[in-house]
């Protein structure tokens, strides 16, 4: 009887296995470059190796108004470049409103080579709860194999960590420009102590500019403060293999 | 003071290369700082320095800012006109949050189109992507002129048909399709039959043109409007001779690689043709402005060279703000350049002198200091002076003719706040310390108004560095930040009061600790010298309060039991709130008493820590915990690496590598460097805290205190600055809690110790 029960339900499992919806952050390479809003001419990177999170646009919300503004600059990338679109989400003195909401969703879900959107946002509390509703909100507007990414501040994946149950595949804590938690970040990452946060533990963000011992992580975002070239895409490729 | 790096520069020309961009926002969280001297642009408001305010100028400024201080250190000037157009410049490129306008042309046409129907169209996006294969980027497609034309249109037709006729309402339909072509999309209105009205048909037929155009049709778009100009009934003809040249210009940016040049010089002829046609000479000014940007793409070093011809001429220029936009830009393109990568690194056009200059002043290596001095040999002209300045240093061979040269300078000159700066600092270099004092205090004396805020700063440093008794140090040690800025993208803009808190706003033009004085302070002089510092009333109140409780808890710390003692009601004086914790620690006696008193005291008030604190410091009350942890202290302070970063370019400000300062005996400083020595030794205060409370709790088990000591030395491990040993502290100041006090209130208040 249980053997029939297995034989009957093999193919449903087989059938939910295979449409699990398989994720595209998955698939990213180990580096990714930041490609901020700048001319940046990356055709030179091997397209397996490093992937590009680029500045997509930049949405403001200003009052109740969802100002949107996309990329200006250009950006140069090999055939083949697994791309991340980066949405900065920039607020002043925002309302927070429901039709900004679901204005920014659109906005996101229509970002261009949007496989993976990384959604770049500086929440203070007061507005983590819009940005919770905005992320489910996403997550439902998206197609299932779109991954969400979002960057993180190193104390939201340490102890203030408002991240967990939300629907996104990674947060990439950023582990630079981190102020007056600079010592203490810096001592647990010399620790090797991974981020308490689960959803934090995959990706890590780093800036040329400030070398720091990073986490054992899949998937390393490097920001450079210049424009990249192949001389400091090298260099800071050296700089972190260590 | 001297210094070189980048990176604030790239924040700078960050502003420079995208007006309006924003740039990644650093992971706070986010604090005020003090910026004591500006070193990415001129400090607030920015009218003083476009009206030839110049102060100390820093080479590591923005380029727009160098090409204004060029212009006033050769004496010429602006006009009132010219100074607003620069501070607009600079306004629109600092203000990563501008934006064209988008919204407000949008707003306009739905407004007019309301005239028609209530019904609004789908929301327009004036960007589209360029829609090619591995290129990400958005262009401004419809601009302000599209819905300019479209509105007065519109009324036109409403006044000459009527706004519910079916004239207007077709018009409308095929402009909504033109305007839908903005954010991507190919929507072409159909043409109108040949009996239709022969003005309806001509709008039809620059509607057609126009959505072509949108949809980057551009060969469509640029046969339509030659149509269109050659059709002499249309009203449309002359619009259309333009609008051929920026069909051309654009398939010039937007077209494939190989026919860009090919457009580009079709545009170009056509702009010529309007420009020498006086019949077209409503259509001068656009035309002017377009073949300005075809020449830019089409000739950059020519264009470069052009322009600042354009700029350095002393007539009134009515286009400053653009041309000055455009030649940074193509300045910023041949200095900012991959030089790793040959086949994009074009020799930067030094064939006119304001490129020269620029490109000079902002070049820190042997070529660049050897050209600068060169240049002001052969021309003795103030900018080439406060370059071979800028460039080089008091030891220089020739440092004596510049300081010479540089005196000689006379206060009315934009030059003399950098002329000055520098010599005083030549004069350092060399050793002529006395000879520099007395130029520095004349010209603190006599001169002070023309230096701005981070110029007087600049000299106050100097000032403290030149300081022959304690008193004079202090005297100089703080200084009124020229801001407070948030700063987390490195533009030195300052924070907004309706942004910053109550401590901050309250903090506003008050003196604080420069890094040069908390250097000295935290690293140099010996506890007799801060005690002596802590004791004089040179300091103002909150440098003082925040100078008395660091010597207090480094004498404590370190066994100076005498000077802890000395100090101790000074501190309460100053700090009430520690009166109580200080009373214990002075009726301690036995220096193992006193040092648990203090270290008791130390837990009670966390913003305690033996060093004071560059800028702003802490906001936190000094007795309740930091969110952020900046709670008791680290010893990486001591850690943290002082020699500057290998930059490339040149800026003056406070820094941490000076010598001791001159007032100290030998004997003093290296009595001053033992302390510190020691200090650092403590290791990060969690780790040092729960072990001496641990040593007491096993020596003193009795001791009332001893349960709450545990209890706060574990949450040390919790909210203070931990390393790799800290858990294994927390365990065992949580273990002795536990085992010897289990029913202990604190206790029951520790229910765990902490990993990290």
């Amino acid at each position: 009887m249980r053997l029939l029960a297995v034989i009957l339900l093999l193919p449903i499992l087989i059938a939910l296995f295979f449409t699990r919806p398989t994720r595209t952050v998955e698939s990213l390479p180990p580096v990714i470059l930041w490609a901020w809003e700048r001319p940046e001419d990356l055709s030179f990177l091997d397209p397996q190796k490093t992937g590009v999170a680029f500045l997509a646009k930049t949405i403001t919300l200003r009052g109740d108004n969802v100002l949107v503004r996309p990329r200006l600059q250009p950006l140069r990338l090999s055939p083949g470049t697994k791309v991340i679109a980066v949405v900065r989400i920039e607020t002043d003195k925002p309302a927070l409103s429901t039709s900004q909401l679901q204005q920014t969703v659109r906005e996101i879900i229509n970002s261009p080579a949007a496989s993976v959107v990384q959604i770049d946002f500086d929440a203070v509390v007061s507005e983590r709860p819009f940005y919770r509703e905005l992320l489910q909100t996403l997550r439902r507007g998206l197609r299932p194999s779109t991954s969400v990414s979002i960057t993180a501040l190193a104390s939201w994946c340490a102890g203030d960590d408002w991240l967990t149950g939300l629907p996104i595949d990674e947060a990439v804590p950023m582990l630079f420009r981190l102020g007056v938690d600079q010592r203490q970040f810096q001592r647990r990452l010399e620790t090797g102590q991974p981020f308490e946060s689960r959803v934090c533990q995959n990706a890590a963000g780093v800036s040329t500019d400030e070398p720091v011992k990073t986490p054992a992580v899949d998937r390393l975002y490097i920001f450079s403060p210049q424009p990249w070239s192949k001389q400091s895409f090298t260099a800071a490729m050296e700089t972190y293999r260590k | 003071m001297r210094r070189t790096r980048l990176y604030a520069l790239v924040a700078g020309l960050l502003a420079v290369v995208l007006p309006g961009a924003p740039t990644v926002s650093a992971c706070g969280p986010f604090m005020t700082e003090a910026v004591f001297v500006h070193t990415v642009h001129p400090g607030y408001p920015m009218e003083r320095f476009a009206a030839g305010r110049l102060g100390v100028v820093q080479p590591s400024y923005a380029r727009s800012y160098l090409f204004v201080a060029y212009r006033y250190l050769n004496s010429s000037s602006f006009t009132p006109d010219e100074q607003k157009a620069l501070s607009e410049l600079w306004k629109d490129r600092l203000n990563f949050g501008w934006t064209p306008g988008d919204e407000d042309w949008i707003k306009s046409w739905f407004a007019a189109r309301r005239k028609v129907t209530d019904q609004d169209p789908a929301p327009i996006s004036v960007y589209r992507s360029r829609e090619k294969p591995n290129e990400y980027e958005a262009y401004l497609n419809c601009q302000k002129d599209s819905f300019d034309t479209a509105i007065a249109t519109l009324n036109e037709r409403i006044a000459k048909y009527g706004a519910q006729t079916t004239a207007v309402k077709t018009w409308l339909e095929a402009q909504d399709q033109v305007f839908s072509n903005c954010g991507g999309g190919n929507f072409i209105p159909s043409p109108l039959a040949a009996d239709a009205d022969a003005l309806a048909r001509a709008d039809r037929a620059y509607q057609i043109a126009a959505a072509n155009f949108y949809a980057a049709n551009l060969d469509e778009a640029r046969k339509g409007f030659e149509a269109i100009a050659a059709d002499s009934s249309s009203p449309w003809r002359q619009n259309a001779v333009y609008l051929v040249a920026r069909a051309l210009a654009r398939r010039g940016s937007l077209g494939p690689a190989e026919t860009k040049q090919e457009a580009l010089g079709q545009a170009e002829a056509q702009l010529q043709k309007i420009l020498a046609d006086k019949k077209l000479s409503s259509l001068h000014a656009a035309s002017g402005r377009l073949l300005n940007l075809v020449r830019l793409r089409l000739y950059p070093a020519e264009r470069l060279h052009e322009l600042a011809q354009v700029l350095t001429n002393k007539t009134t220029n009515q286009n400053l703000k653009q041309d000055l936009w455009d030649y940074t830009v193509l300045l910023d393109s041949f200095l900012e350049t991959d030089e790793s990568d040959e086949s994009k690194s074009p020799s930067i056009p030094k064939a006119d002198e304001l490129t020269d200059w620029i490109a000079t002043f902002q070049d820190s290596s042997e070529q660049g200091r050897d050209h600068a001095l060169a240049r002001w040999q052969a021309t003795r002209s103030n900018p080439w002076l406060i370059a071979a300045l800028s460039l080089n240093d008091g030891k220089h061979p020739q440092a004596s003719e510049l300081v010479a040269d540089a005196l000689k300078v006379k206060s009315n000159s934009a030059a003399f706040a950098s002329a000055r700066f520098h010599a005083i600092r030549f004069l350092m270099d060399a050793g002529k310390n006395t000879e520099a004092r007395t130029l520095l205090d004349q010209t603190l004396k006599t001169e002070r108004a023309h230096f701005d805020e981070s110029s007087l700063n600049l000299l106050l440093s100097q000032r403290m560095l030149l300081a022959n008794t304690l008193s004079e140090f202090l005297a100089d040690a703080t200084r009124v930040p020229a801001a407070l800025s948030w700063n987390d993208d490195g533009r030195e803009i300052p924070a907004d009061d309706a942004e910053t808190s109550d401590t901050t706003k309250s903090q506003k033009g008050k003196p604080f600790f420069d890094v040069d004085a908390a250097h000295a302070l935290n690293r140099q002089l010996p506890l007799s010298v801060l005690k002596e510092a802590v004791k004089s009333t040179a300091l103002p109140p909150g440098p003082r309060r925040d100078l008395a409780q660091a010597t207090w808890l480094r004498a404590a710390l370190l066994g100076d039991t005498q000077t802890a003692d000395d100090l101790a009601p000074i501190l309460a004086a100053l700090v009430p709130q520690l009166s109580e914790l200080l009373k214990v620690y002075l009726s301690s006696t036995q220096p193992d008493e006193k040092k648990f008193a203090a270290i008791y005291a130390w837990l009670k008030t966390p913003g305690l820590e033996p060093i004071v604190d560059a800028g702003l410091g802490r906001e936190t009350p000094l007795q309740e915990q930091d969110p952020y942890r900046d709670n008791w202290w680290c010893s990486s302070y001591f850690e943290r690496a002082t020699a500057e970063e290998n930059r490339e370019i040149v800026e003056f400000t406070a820094t941490t590598t000076g010598p001791p300062p001159r007032f100290l005996s030998a004997a003093e400083v290296a009595k001053g460097q033992r302390e510190a020595t020691a200090l650092n030794a403590l290791g990060t205060a969690p780790n040092y805290i729960s072990r001496q409370v641990i040593q007491w709790a096993n020596s003193h088990p009795a001791d009332p205190r001893v349960p709450e000591a545990l209890h706060l030395a574990v949450k040390t491990t919790r909210y203070g600055c931990t390393d790799k040993d800290s858990a294994r502290w927390s365990k065992a100041a949580f273990d002795v809690l536990h085992n010897k006090y289990p029913n202990s209130p604190w206790t029951k208040k520790t229910p765990y110790w902490f990993k990290d």
